[in-house]
Parts: C-alpha cells; sequence; structure tokens
C-alpha cells in the first residue's frame, strides 16, 4: 500500500515534517484569533471613541454618541473595512494556489526585486527612517488636532506653542524624574564608597626586611617594583613594566605582609582593596565600585607616575573558573600542600598544554567529596552575597585590560568634531598584586598574561626561612632561646608560617608573663606550642586498665617508628587525651624532604598496624576499636601504593583505569611476580584482595618486629603511663636504655623492673579481660626520672607536639575511636 | 460591528451644542440650524451689562436663520445662549432679580423702570417662575413670560444660571410667538430642558 504524498495544506503532513512555508503553494491558514484580532481592536477603538463623546459632553446619550460617531468616527470604519479586504485576501490565498503565487511571486516579489534593485540597503533604511518619521509626526497632529479641536495642520503649525505651554509642566515632570534618578544616584554613590583605602609613600613603616622566609618570591617582587620605579629601563629595550602578580599560597604565609612591604618601600601611591569591597546588595554597585577604582588609579598613576593596587584575598572576585590553569604549577588538589609534600617530580610541566588542561580538569573535578559545587555558588534573590559576580568581575577584566578608549569630552567629541584624531590615552603605569588562598577559584581570564604577568607561589616557608622568621620575631621580644634551641623549634613546626611563628612568640611571652618572668625560655616556647596545636589538654583520668591499655597502644606504634622508620622521627608520645583522641605519637620528618618512598611509606603501614597487632598480641588476641584510624590510614596508604604509586604489583594508574573505563590490570604485571607464583592466579587477583594480601604481610612483619621488642614495649607504656607525655627524645631514651632529656630510660635496663612490669602487665590483662581492677600496684619508677628536669614530670613540661596536617595520617598514630580494650 | 452599524444607521437625534471650555451644554433638534456667529457676535457686542461674553451661539428653526430671528419676534423658535464673564462688582450686584431682568425688563421694578424710559414693551404677563438648582450647587431662574413686540405676542423661555462660584452666568433663550409656542412647546421644553452647567468654579 503507497500512501501519497500529499502538498495541499490540508492533506496528512509528508514523512518529512512540516513544509517550509516558503514551499507550500497557498497561505498557511491564520488561526482565527488573528483573523479578527484587528477587528476586534477597531471595534473597542470605536468604543472608546462613543464613550469619548459621551464623557466630553454630559447630556449626550449612548446612542446618540453612537450616531455621531458613526460619522465622525468614520476613520475606524475605514480601517475595519480595508482589515476585511485584507483578511478575505488572505482567505483566498489560503485556498487558490495561483491567486497567492501572483501576488507572492509576481507582485510582492516583483516589487521587492526591483525595489531591491534600484536601492541600495542604506538608503531603503534612510526611507524608511523618513517614513517612520512623517507616520509619527501624522499621528501626533491627528492626535493634537482633536485635542485642540483643529485640524491637524493648525495643530502641526501651533505644535510650538502647545510645547512652550505644556514647558512648565514638562519641566516639573523632569525635576520630579530627577529627584527619582538622583535618590538612586545617591543610594549607588553611597553604596559605592568604601573598601578602597589610599597609602602614600612613608605611610606604611613595613619594609622588606619585615617579609622574612619568602626570599625568593620576594626578590621577584622587588624586581616588579624596580621596573614601576623606573619603567624606562624596560619600556626603552622596547619591553613593558609588567602588570600584575598574584601571590597565592596557604593562608598567614606572608602574602598581605610582602604587598604591606611593597607599599612600604615603594615612592608611588599604594591602594588596598578590601577583600569585601565587591560584595554588593545591589547589581551593578560592584560594577560602579571597580570602575570608580580604577578612575581613581589612572589618576593617581598619571599624577604619581606610578601606582600599586592590592586586592587582598582576590578570590572574593573569582567565582568564575574552576582553575587557574595559567598558574605553572597550581597543586592539583585543593589542598596546597607544603614544600616537602610535592606531588609529583615534574608536575604537568614536561606536558602540552592541552593535556595539562585536561589533567588539572580531571584533578580538580569533584571525586565524590563535591558532587554539586554549583550549588554553593548560587547566588541569592537580590543578588545578594554576590562577590565578584553579577559583572563586577568582568569589568575588572576590561579595565584591567581591554579597549584603551580615549578618554575625555573634549578628546572624545570636541575633537573628532573638529576633524581632529582623538589623543591616545596616556601610559597609566597600575601594578596589581593580588593574594589569594584558593587560586583555583580565580577567573582564567584574570590570570592571563597582560592582566597577571607573574604568578608567584608564597607557601610555606623552608626551615632556613622559618629559622629566620623565629629569629625575627624573638629579636622583638626578650628570650634566653640558644641558636640551637631555634633551630629545634623551626624542625618542629615543619608547617609554621610567619603568622603561626608569630603567634607562638607572643603567646610563648603571654606563658612566660603569667608566670611571672620577663624573659620567655624553652619551656614557654613548648607550653605555648602545646597550647595552641593541641588546645589545652583534656583533664581526664583514665581507669588504670584503660591507661595501661592506651599506653601499649601507644607505645607499639612508638616503637615500630623507631625501629623502621628512618625518615621521620617521633617527636611527641603521649596518653593524654585530646579532644578527639585518647593518645598520640606524633612524627615530624627531620629535614625538608620533597619526594616520599615506597619503603616509607611501606614503614607508615608498619607504624599504623602496630597497634592492631600490639593490642592483638598483648590482650591475647583481643583489640579494641582504637585501631580504626590506624587500619584507615593503612589502607588508605596500600591503596595507593598498589592502585596509583606503581608500589605494588602493577604498573598502570587505577584512577586512570577506572576514569577511562579501560579495565583495571590484575597483579603480576608489575615484575615483582615471586618465584613459585602462579601468574595466571595473580592475574585475577583483584586490586582489594592484593591491598589486603599486602598489609596482612606487613601486619605479619610488624607482630615479628613487636615480638622481638616486647620488653621494650612495656617499657615505653611503663614511661608513657608514669609521665604521661614523652619527648621524642625520651621515647628513644626509654627504647635504648640510655638517659635522656627528661627521662633516664637506664632504669629500663634493669630486669627486675621488666619482670615487675611484665607481672603489672599480667594483672591488667587480666583486669581488663573480666572488667576489674589490677591487682598490682604499677611499678614505681618515679624516682628514676630526671629529678633535675626544670620543668619536671608533672605534665608542665612536657613536650607535646601537634601532628602535622599530613594528608594520609601517616605521621600521626591516635588511638581515638573509642577506648581499647572495651 | 454590523449590529453597531445598524444602531447608528440613522443620524442624531439632536444636535448636541457644547461650549467645553465652559462646561455649557444644550441640544436642539436637527432640523434648527446654528446662526451665523460673526453677525451674531456683532449684533450682541462684546460687552453686555451684566459682563464679557465668554461664548454664544444661537440656533433658528427658520428654515433661513438670522440673527434678526432672535432679537425681535418670529414665527419659529429660536434658541440663543451666552456665556458671561462677572467682574467682582458685576458678582456683587448679582441677584434672582438681575438674572430674571437679564434679557428684558420681568421684575416689575424693572418693568417700571422701562416704562419710564419710553421703551416700546407692553403685554407683559409672566407665565412661569422658577428657581432652578442643579447638582452642583449652581442656581438660577426659569421665566416663561409674554410681551407684546407690536407684531404679535411673544412667548420666552429663559434660563439663567450662575456657577456656584458666581464667575460665570450662562443663560438660554428660546422663544417665538405666543402661538408657535403653545404649538411646540414640547420641543421648546426638550431644549431647555437639556440646558446644563457642567459645575466647579471655573
Amino acid at each position: 500500500m503507497t500512501i501519497a504524498r500529499s502538498g495541499s495544506p490540508g492533506g496528512p503532513l509528508p514523512s518529512e515534517g512540516r513544509p517550509r512555508d516558503d514551499e507550500r503553494p497557498t497561505r498557511k491558514p491564520l488561526p482565527v484569533w488573528d483573523r479578527l484580532k484587528f477587528l476586534v481592536l477597531l471595534v473597542l477603538v470605536w468604543f472608546l471613541l462613543v464613550w469619548s463623546v459621551m464623557a466630553s459632553d454630559p447630556i449626550v446619550g449612548f446612542a446618540d454618541a453612537m450616531r455621531i460617531e458613526l460619522t465622525s468616527g468614520w476613520w475606524v470604519f475605514a480601517l475595519a473595512g480595508l482589515e476585511l479586504i485584507r483578511q478575505v485576501h488572505f482567505l483566498i490565498s489560503e485556498h487558490w494556489a495561483g491567486y497567492h503565487r501572483f501576488w507572492t511571486q509576481t507582485f510582492f516579489g516583483g516589487w521587492e526585486r526591483e525595489r531591491n534593485r534600484k536601492l541600495s540597503d542604506w538608503t531603503r533604511f534612510r526611507l524608511w527612517r523618513v517614513i517612520t518619521w512623517v507616520f509619527w509626526i501624522a499621528v501626533i497632529a491627528v492626535v493634537a488636532g482633536k485635542v485642540k479641536q483643529t485640524s491637524p495642520v493648525n495643530a502641526l503649525v501651533n505644535m510650538p506653542s502647545y510645547i512652550w505651554h505644556a514647558l512648565p509642566f514638562v519641566l516639573q515632570l523632569l525635576v520630579i524624574l530627577l529627584f527619582v534618578v538622583l535618590q538612586f544616584a545617591a543610594i549607588f554613590w553611597f553604596l559605592s564608597r568604601g573598601g578602597v583605602d589610599v597609602y602614600f609613600p612613608d605611610d606604611i613603616k613595613t619594609r622588606f626586611s619585615d617579609v622574612w622566609g619568602q626570599d625568593h618570591v620576594l626578590e621577584r617582587v622587588k624586581e616588579n617594583i624596580l621596573y614601576l620605579e623606573d619603567p624606562e629601563k624596560i619600556e626603552s629595550r622596547g619591553g613593558y613594566v609588567p602588570g600584575g602578580i598574584l601571590l597565592w599560597g596557604p593562608p598567614g604565609t606572608g602574602k598581605t605582609l610582602m604587598a604591606e612591604a611593597v607599599a612600604g618601600e615603594t615612592g608611588r601611591p599604594y591602594v588596598f582593596v578590601d577583600p569585601g569591597a565587591f560584595i554588593n546588595m545591589f547589581m551593578g554597585v560592584g560594577i560602579l565600585k571597580v570602575k570608580s577604582l580604577f578612575r581613581k588609579l589612572r589618576k593617581l598613576a598619571l599624577r604619581y607616575g606610578g601606582v600599586i593596587v592590592f586586592f587582598d584575598e582576590a578570590d572574593s572576585l573569582g567565582r568564575r573558573g574552576a582553575l587557574a590553569q595559567g598558574g605553572p604549577n597550581f597543586p592539583g588538589g585543593r589542598a596546597t600542600p607544603a614544600a616537602w609534600h610535592a606531588t609529583g617530580c615534574n608536575g604537568f610541566s614536561y606536558l602540552s598544554p592541552g593535556v595539562q588542561w585536561h589533567l588539572a580538569q580531571r584533578a580538580l573535578s569533584p571525586a565524590g567529596d563535591e558532587p554539586d559545587t554549583r550549588r554553593s555558588k548560587q547566588v541569592m534573590g537580590m543578588g545578594m552575597g554576590g562577590g565578584g559576580g553579577m559583572g563586577t568581575l568582568e569589568a575588572l577584566l576590561t579595565e584591567l585590560s581591554g579597549l584603551k578608549k580615549p578618554r575625555g569630552f573634549v578628546n572624545r567629541h570636541v575633537r573628532r568634531l573638529l576633524g581632529m584624531r582623538p589623543k591616545p590615552p596616556p601610559k597609566y603605569r597600575i601594578l596589581v598584586m593580588m593574594a589569594t588562598n584558593m587560586p583555583e577559584s580565580l577567573d582564567e581570564a584574570l590570570l592571563r598574561p597582560g592582566r597577571i604577568d607573574r604568578i608567584y607561589k608564597v607557601g610555606y616557608p623552608s626551615k632556613a626561612g622559618r629559622v629566620r622568621t623565629y629569629e625575627g620575631y624573638f629579636a622583638k621580644v626578650r628570650h634566653e632561646l640558644t641558636p640551637q634551641e631555634i633551630d629545634k623549634l623551626a624542625t618542629i613546626t615543619p608547617y609554621a608560617t610567619g603568622a603561626t611563628i608569630k603567634d607562638l612568640v607572643n603567646e610563648a611571652l603571654i606563658t612566660a608573663i603569667r608566670d611571672g618572668r620577663e624573659v620567655i625560655s624553652w619551656r614557654d616556647v613548648i607550653r605555648a606550642k602545646q597550647l595552641k596545636e593541641l588546645g589545652p589538654p583534656e583533664d581526664v583520668e583514665y581507669i588504670e586498665r584503660e591507661r595501661h591499655a592506651v599506653a601499649v597502644h601507644e607505645a607499639c606504634h612508638a616503637l615500630v617508628a623507631y625501629r623502621t622508620r628512618q625518615h621521620m622521627e617521633i617527636d611527641i608520645a603521649t596518653i593524654e587525651k585530646g579532644s578527639d583522641y585518647l593518645g598520640m605519637v606524633a612524627s615530624i620528618p627531620p629535614e625538608d624532604q620533597f619526594t616520599r618512598w615506597r619503603s616509607e611509606y611501606e614503614t607508615d603501614i608498619l607504624v599504623s598496624l602496630a597497634s592492631l597487632a600490639g593490642e592483638r598480641m598483648f590482650f591475647n588476641d583481643d583489640s579494641s576499636s582504637g585501631v580504626s584510624g590506624d587500619l584507615e590510614s593503612a589502607t588508605t596508604v596500600a591503596s595507593f601504593m598498589e592502585g596509583f604509586w606503581g608500589m605494588g604489583s602493577t604498573v598502570s594508574s587505577y584512577s586512570t583505569a577506572k576514569r577511562l573505563e579501560v579495565g583495571s590490570p590484575g597483579g603480576g604485571a608489575g615484575g615483582r611476580a615471586k618465584k613459585g607464583q602462579d601468574p595466571e592466579a595473580e592475574m585475577r587477583r583483584a586490586l582489594a584482595d592484593r591491598i589486603e594480601d599486602n598489609l596482612n604481610g606487613l601486619l605479619a612483619r610488624v607482630h615479628e618486629i613487636i615480638s622481638r621488642n616486647r620488653d621494650q614495649v612495656l617499657s615505653l607504656a611503663h614511661a608513657l603511663e608514669t609521665h604521661k607525655t614523652l619527648s621524642g627524645d625520651d621515647v628513644v631514651a626509654v627504647i635504648e636504655q640510655r638517659p635522656g632529656p627528661f627521662v633516664d630510660g637506664r632504669v629500663y635496663a634493669d630486669p627486675a623492673l621488666i619482670r615487675e612490669l611484665e607481672q603489672y602487665h599480667a594483672q591488667a590483662a587480666i583486669a581488663h579481660r573480666e572488667h576489674g581492677s589490677i591487682a598490682l600496684d604499677m611499678p614505681d619508677a618515679v624516682p628514676l626520672a630526671l629529678a633535675a628536669s626544670a620543668a619536671g614530670p608533672a605534665g608542665d613540661g612536657t613536650w607535646v607536639v601537634a601532628p602535622h596536617p599530613d594528608p594520609l595520617g601517616l605521621g600521626d598514630h591516635e588511638n581515638g575511636s573509642g577506648p581499647p580494650g572495651g | 460591528m454590523a449590529g453597531v452599524a445598524i444602531v447608528g444607521c440613522a443620524a442624531p437625534q439632536y444636535h448636541y451644542v457644547a461650549d467645553s471650555a465652559d462646561n455649557a451644554y444644550f441640544k436642539v433638534p436637527p432640523s434648527w440650524h446654528q446662526v451665523s456667529p460673526s453677525s451674531l457676535q456683532a449684533a450682541e457686542g462684546s460687552q453686555s451689562q451684566e459682563g464679557t461674553y465668554l461664548w454664544s451661539v444661537a440656533y433658528d428653526s427658520a428654515k433661513k436663520p438670522s440673527v434678526d430671528h432672535i432679537f425681535s419676534a418670529t414665527p419659529t423658535p429660536v434658541a440663543y445662549s451666552s456665556v458671561l464673564s462677572l467682574s467682582s462688582a458685576e458678582r456683587n450686584d448679582l441677584s434672582f432679580n438681575s438674572m430674571r431682568d437679564l434679557l428684558l425688563p420681568v421684575t416689575s421694578q424693572a418693568r417700571k423702570a422701562a416704562s419710564t424710559a419710553h421703551e416700546e414693551l407692553s403685554g407683559f404677563a409672566s407665565l412661569s417662575d422658577q428657581v432652578v438648582t442643579d447638582s452642583h450647587n449652581d442656581r438660577g431662574i426659569r421665566e416663561i413670560f409674554d410681551y407684546d413686540l407690536g407684531t404679535s405676542l411673544e412667548t420666552f423661555d429663559l434660563t439663567v444660571m450662575a456657577n456656584s462660584a458666581t464667575t460665570k452666568l450662562y443663560f438660554l433663550l428660546v422663544h417665538c410667538s405666543a402661538s408657535c409656542f403653545a404649538a411646540d412647546y414640547k420641543q421648546i421644553s426638550t431644549v431647555v430642558t437639556s440646558f446644563t452647567i457642567g459645575g466647579g468654579g471655573s
């Protein structure tokens, strides 16, 4: 059966869909409303005229008003007649193809062709403009004639007179309008004030010499200032003064201080832009602010030969880009790791830009932790909370590097009127400095060369920088710290920034003053550090058996850390309960290290697993939930080793394989197949199995290590139970049975004490099992502690060091999830 | 539209006369014709005894309208209306009696004064005397009276109103011979009762 294709408007639709209008043989039928709407409108107009007659003469009735308008409203009928003819014409066109063709193609088509041939588009535009003008003048004349009850021509002639008479009223309206506009202008003017402070040379006393620990960045910044001070130096050689610097890095690393130093050093005005300056209630205020800011900057730049503007917390301007790809080595993640915790040997710098962008985008894409970042960026009603949004950022971009249009009324209009070319704008030497700790939230367009030419990372200071910073701040107060102690302090505060160092020194001073002393001692510094990093200890007393269990748990960590881990030093071991842990062993890297190795990760896992192995060993295969954090760390590291870092039995990256959906490889491909292994079986092992196997192997190793060092574990547990907190050196002293700074480890060389400790532990294990109290008293070793320590072992001289912000939680081994042995 | 057209097929039943500026309105049958405004103006002058003319109009039911029909006896009805502005002195002198005597002596004092001056007016007879008040608080009088103008007895229907602020004086005079008036009273009454002033203080 064949379905005939019909082109008629009433026929079924062709399979290709609705026909194009110019393909139809007849006119497309009009909907009823379109057919009637003008007639309805004219009826309404006519009744309006009738009403007008009745309104203007109170004695005219409705019927007579209609009769009157029948004659005086003739033009409505004329228009209605024309509309009627038009609709009839359409109706015929809808049904008669020949008629439709004649009008569309022959008549109008021919007319249009003729018109296009004779008149250019521009002429037609002008002609149409004239017609439009004439039409509206005619309409106005007719209306005015009606209103003034005279002929349209008379009304038109008298129009100037009408306007003149209406002028007072018009002026009145204009004044009202002006008042309304002025109200808004005044509101916006007031709202666009503030947030911008101008400092002139010598207003700020901070100098470059006050910025410590960031010398490499400082040198670069100085270079920019030099060029701003003497632009000819670079411009005479065909270059240009770099216009923008972005300082990015973790909070407190001295970005603002550096900018302040720039303000102090430079001989140019310095404009500080408050981070909140562009957060407005109303749409458009931000744009006004940016424009007024740059107007001010240009004025200052011209007057003083240059100006520096500093946007603090520049991320408040961003909010458009997910990534600042212009930065050469922005980290892929959101955290900004310390210098020694670099994620790769070369970053992405050896890759092509396209690949860099792709990888960076992938790295920044939410990995489950933030599935819908857009939601958090929703601008509320009234545009409130809009930071750099609502056109502010765009305005800033344009001002930074937009079209350099000629400025000034005379320059732009009068000169052009006289046929002169407008003068180009002068060179405004504006150095834009921005600081942020969220570079990835800045717009890419903002960071392109020409706007922000130089991007410097102001990271955590190196050890040398920290030493210099400590020296700088300690020089301002009275202290008795030796250079060695300051060096030690710099070592045990690896992530300290300028701000935290300043704070620590101040806290130490407060501690000293509270004790009634004028001079800061080493003890004050350590107490201040403990207070700042751990908060005040919770004054909680464990029950005896639990204290012992926690001590054993931490002792296992400390022992395995000491025995196996060479890249970290124990900083502190404590069983004092903190806000979210029962005890901890914190480690620090003794030196700035930038790479991590497989052997190191393995020892990290060993240290993590030490708690589980130790609890099982010392408590007859019982173990607490306190190991959960340790197991999490161990599993995480083992997973990364196996699937990401090529430290397992495969080479390919699991994350990439998963993302590209190519499937993950089995084991055995990493060249680490051992003798006797069945390659097929190895291939089939899933990633999770391989991780579990690896962890089990390491657990066996750590069990062996603890078994070999059982005495040392009990010694350490005893020392912890006695002193609550041990410094790293004391831990080593106890294990090595030698004198430490606060604890004399030699007492643990006594086999009798070790026997007592074993008996005590045996009783503690029984008490643990039976939920009773320990039958024996803890062996008394207090007299053996070094009484010479001024700090004393009573807790006030404890060395408590906070865990460093290790993203994987490797350095600290807390016993935090629950009471051990519960 | 068609229905509307049917309604409007006939011409208006009346001719509506309006002075929009001064808010004076009345209607006359469509067969009445307007008297030439220029001849009317020439006949009345710019200033009357009572005030200054702001607007004047006259309609004549005769086939050939003439200003003479207004100011003399006529066998067919004529309507003559004016608006006068009143000065403060004129306002002070304004009273219902002065309204009655606006065009012809109607009150006894006025008639006595007129006879003293030997004017040729006789045969006065008052047919109706009303005080008129409208919703805008405009007040005035309506007088119907006869006068013998020598040729025949003429009946006059005079309505005089002042606006509430007494700044303007409005009048409508319809007259014709007594026989004509009696014959066409219905038509004349329609004209006179349609006389409306807009009120207000302007």
